[in-house]
Formats: structure tokens, C-alpha cells, sequence
């Protein structure tokens, strides 16, 4: 078996990446491997996340099996104790600490729920470059959010979310049916920073969870608009209104017309073949009834699972094709119309790493 | 490194309905399933467009649609629909498989289809009309194929492995072998003559004393085994040559259905017939629960040496026979090795041969 591999730093790097949920980290230490790197997250005295490289400059040994002491962190092995900022401060049995004895420190931003990790260049990191949906944690919006391990590589998630066709055929016991394929009206706008793709479905009839919980429960006019952000961040909007009314005006699909949600997702590569995905599907409180939002969520929940499903099959049949094949190589298979937007973010991507070996 | 331009075993034919079932071939996903009139049909279990197995959609009519973005694929693996646009690119196709059913079985074709020549399939039509009279089993074993040749080709073994059932220490000890190519063929001859039973042969021959016992395995490559079972009281005269095919006064016939998986696993649907005469319906039952302890001793065998290949330091595989010690029994399974090594070389050389 031929086992392909892209080339070790295929990954951006001189970017903000969703390392965890503001509510995975405490002041216990929390392993998770980024784009190949190992980093611990803890949460200082003050309250403050601390991402630092998960390895003691001593032995090796993870300093996630170690333990948090106010600010600082100590390995498990030999007791080295090591500051916010990665620097080793004490080195028990011996007076003083050599210069240069530390590891490294990731830049940290938490908003929105998000622990954002910088995974380039420190002097690069701009707080203000890292996304976030306001809408997660916002008092008048609901949400429900989940981080998935997936055994599949990243560029497989952003396919998947790109083209929303597939909503017809994975997710047609509930978000999904016929028409999302067959009769959408699909636009590709690349923007500066990013690909935005709508689906506009005009005069369908609802798929089972819109009928269920929204206002429409025969035809009606249904849009999705898919807005990628390299490296890995999706908005993902959702929306209907009455058939008929309204077609064509661009105006009304970044909004959720009379009834809508928001999912967003954060796709953060783990290595090669596993990814982080971090997603949230959000909601104005009147949107769904309280009463009704664990059945609504529960839908939404197994949406992703049917989705996981599918990318993890794609990468085994990428591992075992036999002919070197790997996610990166999109033109090694046939390009439909439903493509257009995923070619569009291969480009994009493609561009930022040209950009960054310059 | 597989033979290609052959045909295989696929499983049994009721093996396969109106539905999609994945298999693994060769080392190549492969979906197999039968239109609405039976025919059987196998595709590459790869979507063109994101490589999803086609085998997790669903069928409609005699098309397959995939369960990501709903391409549609005829039996011939041509897509014939894309949803939301109006036409579909040419080069949009996976690759389609012939296959055909004979002799009870599926048979795949793995190789170049144009040289898919249904005549290949060895005539093993004597299954045909063995009726209610047979014992089937499927087997996933962890194995090299070749490892399950071997084993077949060097009956031996059945003095160790299955001493409780068909074997007697015999059967290696006191055994007159001939090994003969008869076309493409080769044939393993064993007579063991005025022997004590094995437990198998005294219990359904009913035997009173001594006998004489017969077997032949018969190897076609890659992987096509028969082998029969005779015996009969030891003052009866056993005749050779032909006659070793017989049953004589009590036997049976196996016929071993073999596809590699991979390297390291192999599918196996055997086929054991026993004639009417030869077992009431009360003793079958007792038969072919023998019969299938007999496979699962060789099946737990092949694991321990497959793994003892792959955790071998020098890296070997079922292939190399020579970095181990060659004993006279081993003659068989060399002529048929032999026999294997020469198709394929003639495969990697023939153009015609170069997988469409």
C-alpha cells in the first residue's frame, strides 16, 4: 500500500487556528496535537489560557502529564518548572536556571467561546486577525457546539462544506432533500479574504427539520449561503421565507429571512490524516422554542456524524487506492459543476502558501 | 503482486442479491450487486468525483447513486447524472469488473476485460448436481493466498493438523506421492495402502479393519485447487492413474474457491460434495461439522504463519519459499508455484495484458 504524504509544512501556518472551547480548559493541563505540533493548554492563576509546547526542554516527557502551580507548570518527571511564557524558571536541586532553558509559547486569543492559538510567527500574530462568531454566547442567540475528532484529512472538511449539494444525500432523513441538489441556483463570489458560495432553492418543499421546526411546512423559498475563511473557519447561513418571494435578491441570504440558524465551523488539521473539528449551530432564542431545542440540536448533532462518516471513508479509500492519491490532489478525480466553489479555496489556499515560502 | 488476467472466486452466487455489498480485491475496493434480473454486476467502490465508496448509496433500478453528492452510475460504471447540472463530462466513470456466475460461484475478473474469456474458468461442473448433498463455508483468512495453496498441495498435513478427523500419522509416514502436470495442470497423487483408518474414514466407511486411502489435489493457477478423497478396505486392489478421482468405498470431493483480499488476507469459499450414496441425511450433519473444523484447524494455522512472515526481521513474504527448508512433500506446491511465477511473468510482458 502506497501511502501518500503532502509535503511536511503543507499546512498555513502563520495563522490563527481554533485550538479548543474556552470550557475544555482549565487548570488541569489539556494535550491536543496542532498541525503536527504538541501543545498543552492551561489556564493560569488569573485566569488566562497559557499555550505552550507540550514537551519539557529536560526529557521529552509531556508537560501535559504535569501540574499547574498558579501560573506556571511543572513537569511530571523531574519537576522543571516552566512560566506563561515557556521559560523554565526552576530546576529543582541546582541554584539557578541556565539561560535559554524554555519551550515554546504559543500566542493565545479566547473569544466567542474559542481558545484561537497562533500557529506562525509570533511576531506576526495580530490579535485582532483572529476570527470569531459573535453569535456563540450571545444572550439573545441559542447554541449548541461540539468538537469532533475526525480521521480524515482537513481539505476533506472544507470540500464537504463547500459544496452543499451533498445536503440532498448525506442529510436527507433531516436537513436535506432532492431539491438542494437538482434545483439550486448556485453562485460563487471569491472575495479578498474569502470564498462565499449561495444556494438559492425557490418554490421547494421543506426538508423534514425545517418542516418540523420552522414556519413553513409545505413549499417554500430556502437558501444557504457557505462562507470560508482560510485556513479552516466556516459561517454557514441558513435561511427561508415564503415561496416565491424574492429570488435573486442577494440582499436576503446572508440573513435568516423569517426562519434560520447559523453553523459555523473550525477546522483545525491534527496531522495529515486526523483533524479537529470544532462546530456550533446557533439561532436566535425565537427561533426554536426551548422546549424544542434538544430534539433541533440532536438533528443538527447527527447532521455532522453522517458528515464524519463520509470523510473518514473518503480517507480510507485515499490510503488504500494504491496509486499515491491524497486529499491535496483534487484534479485526480472528476470536477463537477457543484465544484466550483471548492476549487476556488484550493486556489486560495494554494495562493497563502506560495505566499508564505516567499 | 497478484495474477490479473483471470478469473476469481468472488463468492458464492447467493452470496450476491439486488443490493450493494463491498469487497476487497487484489487489494482494489470493489462493490458488487445484481440488477433487478439477476445479472451480477461489479464496479470500482470509488466514486469518481470524491472517491466515497459507492457501496454506502443506495441502489435505484439497476443505477447506483452515491451518497455524497448523488452521481449516478450505470451497471457499465458510466455516470449518467450529476444533480444540478445538465451534462455529465466524459472521463466521469469508474471502472467496471466482468463477472459471471458458473459452477455455484461468482467469478470476477481482475485483469484487462478484454481478455475476459469466460471459456477460462475451469469446467467444475460436476458441483452443478451436487445438490443438497454439499457443505459450503466462507472463510476471511489472515493469509497470503499462496499460504492456503500450499497447504492444499501438501495433504501431509492432515497426519498433524487434523488428526482428530481425516488425518492418522499415516498419511505422511506411509504415503507413495506422484506429482504430475497434465496440461495446465498439476495433479498431487497420494496412496496410502493398508493403513488403520482416520477417524473420518472409519466413522462414515464403517470399516471393519484396515485399508487403503487415496487423495488428489489438482492446482490450476493462480489459485484454482480440487481435491478428492477415496478410500476402501485394505484387500480391495486400488487402481491408479484415473481411478484416483473415484471415491471408491467411501470419499468426498472439495472444491476451493480462493481470492486474495490483499497481501496479507485472502478469501476462501469452499465447496464440499459428498455423493448420495455415500452419507444418510443423519450422518451429513456429523460430516459437515468435521468439515468445518477441519478448515478452521488450517485457517488458525495460516494466521501463525502469516505473522510469522510479516514479523520475520529479514521482511519475508509467502513468496520466498527457498529462505526456508524444502522437504519431499514440498514437491507439489513448487511445480505449482512454478506454474503460478510463469503466468505472471508472461502477464508483465504482454501489452495486451496492461490493466485498461
Amino acid at each position: 500500500m502506497i501511502i501518500s504524504t503532502a509535503a511536511p509544512g503543507s499546512f498555513l501556518r502563520d495563522h490563527w487556528y481554533v485550538g479548543a472551547w474556552s470550557d475544555e480548559v482549565s487548570e488541569k493541563p489539556l494535550a491536543r496535537t496542532l498541525l503536527g505540533e504538541s501543545i498543552v493548554f492551561y489556564r493560569n492563576a488569573s485566569g488566562k489560557v497559557v499555550a505552550l509546547e507540550d514537551r519539557c526542554a529536560h526529557r521529552r516527557l509531556p508537560l501535559s502529564m504535569g501540574i499547574v502551580i498558579g501560573d506556571t507548570i511543572q513537569c511530571g518527571y523531574h519537576g522543571l518548572v516552566y512560566d506563561c511564557a515557556g521559560k523554565c524558571i526552576k530546576i529543582p536541586g541546582q541554584e539557578g536556571v541556565p539561560a535559554g532553558i524554555g519551550v515554546r509559547c504559543y500566542p493565545v486569543v479566547e473569544h466567542h467561546q474559542f481558545v484561537s492559538v497562533w500557529m506562525g510567527d509570533p511576531a506576526l500574530a495580530d490579535e485582532s486577525a483572529a476570527i470569531g462568531f459573535p453569535r456563540l454566547g450571545d444572550p439573545g442567540w441559542a447554541h449548541s457546539k461540539v468538537r469532533l475528532e475526525v480521521g480524515a484529512n482537513y481539505l476533506l472538511i472544507i470540500d464537504n462544506l463547500l459544496d452543499l449539494s451533498h445536503v440532498a444525500y448525506v442529510h436527507n432523513s433531516t436537513i436535506g432533500n432532492a431539491p438542494v441538489a437538482e434545483n439550486a441556483i448556485v453562485k460563487t463570489i471569491a472575495a479578498a479574504g474569502s470564498v462565499r458560495i449561495t444556494r438559492e432553492m425557490v418554490n421547494v418543499p421543506a426538508a423534514r427539520t425545517y418542516a418540523q421546526f420552522g414556519p413553513y411546512k409545505g413549499l417554500f423559498d430556502r437558501w444557504q449561503l457557505s462562507e470560508y475563511t482560510p485556513p479552516g473557519y466556516f459561517l454557514i447561513n441558513n435561511g427561508c421565507a415564503a415561496p416565491n418571494t424574492g429570488a435573486g435578491d442577494d440582499s436576503r441570504l446572508a440573513g435568516p429571512g423569517e426562519w434560520g440558524f447559523q453553523v459555523y465551523h473550525c477546522i483545525t488539521p491534527q496531522d495529515e490524516r486526523r483533524t479537529h473539528q470544532f462546530w456550533a449551530i446557533a439561532y436566535d432564542n425565537a427561533t426554536v422554542a426551548a422546549k424544542d431545542r434538544p430534539e433541533f440540536n440532536r438533528q443538527h448533532h447527527h447532521v455532522i456524524a453522517e458528515d464524519v462518516a463520509i470523510y473518514e471513508a473518503q480517507q480510507r479509500a485515499l490510503d488504500c487506492s494504491g496509486d499515491g492519491v491524497c486529499a491535496e490532489d483534487i484534479h485526480s478525480s472528476v470536477v463537477i459543476h457543484a465544484d466550483a466553489g471548492l476549487l476556488q479555496a484550493r486556489r486560495m489556499i494554494a495562493r497563502l502558501r506560495d505566499e508564505a515560502r516567499i | 503482486m497478484f495474477l490479473r488476467n483471470c478469473w476469481y472466486a468472488a463468492g458464492f452466487s447467493d452470496d450476491f442479491g439486488h443490493a450493494l455489498t463491498a469487497r476487497t480485491f487484489l487489494g482494489e475496493a470493489v462493490v458488487i450487486y445484481r440488477t433487478e434480473k439477476g445479472a451480477p454486476i461489479a464496479l470500482e467502490d470509488r466514486c469518481a468525483h470524491r472517491r466515497l465508496p459507492l457501496s454506502m448509496g443506495r441502489l435505484d433500478g439497476d443505477r447506483v447513486e452515491c451518497a455524497y453528492h448523488g452521481l449516478v452510475y450505470d451497471h457499465s460504471g458510466a455516470c449518467i447524472k450529476i444533480p444540478g447540472q445538465a451534462s455529465v463530462p466524459q472521463g466521469a466513470r469508474v471502472r467496471a469488473y466482468p463477472v459471471l456466475d458458473r459452477h455455484t460461484y461468482l467469478w470476477i475478473w481482475m485483469g484487462n476485460p478484454k481478455l475476459a474469456d469466460p471459456a477460462l474458468i475451469p469446467d467444475y461442473s460436476a458441483i452443478d448436481t451436487a445438490g443438497e448433498r454439499t457443505s459450503r463455508i466462507r472463510l476471511h483468512l489472515r493469509c497470503n493466498y499462496l499460504l492456503t495453496v500450499d497447504n492444499l498441495l501438501d495433504l501431509s498435513h492432515l497426519a498433524y493438523v487434523h488428526a482428530t478427523t481425516t488425518g492418522s500419522p499415516a498419511l505422511a509416514e506411509e504415503a507413495v506421492v506422484k506429482v504430475v502436470r497434465v496440461g495446465d495442470a498439476v495433479l498431487i497423487k497420494r496412496w496410502q495402502r493398508n493403513i488403520d483408518p482416520s477417524p473420518t474414514f472409519q466413522q462414515f466407511g464403517a470399516f471393519k479393519g484396515r485399508v487403503n486411502l487415496w487423495q488428489v489435489s489438482e492446482y490450476r493457477a493462480p489459485c484454482y485447487i480440487r481435491v478428492s478423497y477415496g478410500s476402501c478396505d485394505a484387500d480391495v486392489p486400488v487402481h491408479e492413474d484415473d481411478d484416483i478421482w473415484s471415491h471408491g468405498a467411501w470419499g468426498f470431493k472439495v472444491l476451493h474457491g480462493l481470492i486474495p483480499e490483499t497481501e496479507r488476507t485472502t478469501h476462501q469459499f469452499r465447496t464440499v460434495t459428498i455423493h448420495p450414496s455415500q452419507a444418510s441425511a443423519a450422518a451429513i450433519a456429523e460430516f459437515k461439522r468435521q468439515c468445518d473444523l477441519i478448515i478452521n484447524e488450517d485457517r488458525e494455522v495460516f494466521a501463525i504463519q502469516q505473522e510469522a512472515l510479516d514479523t520475520d526481521p529479514r521482511g519475508l513474504s509467502a513468496w520466498d519459499l527457498r529462505s526456508t527448508a524444502t522437504i519431499g512433500a514440498d514437491q507439489g506446491l513448487i511445480q505449482a508455484r512454478r506454474l503460478l511465477r510463469q503466468r505472471m511473468d508472461a502477464e508483465t510482458v504482454l501489452p495486451a495484458a496492461a490493466s485498461a
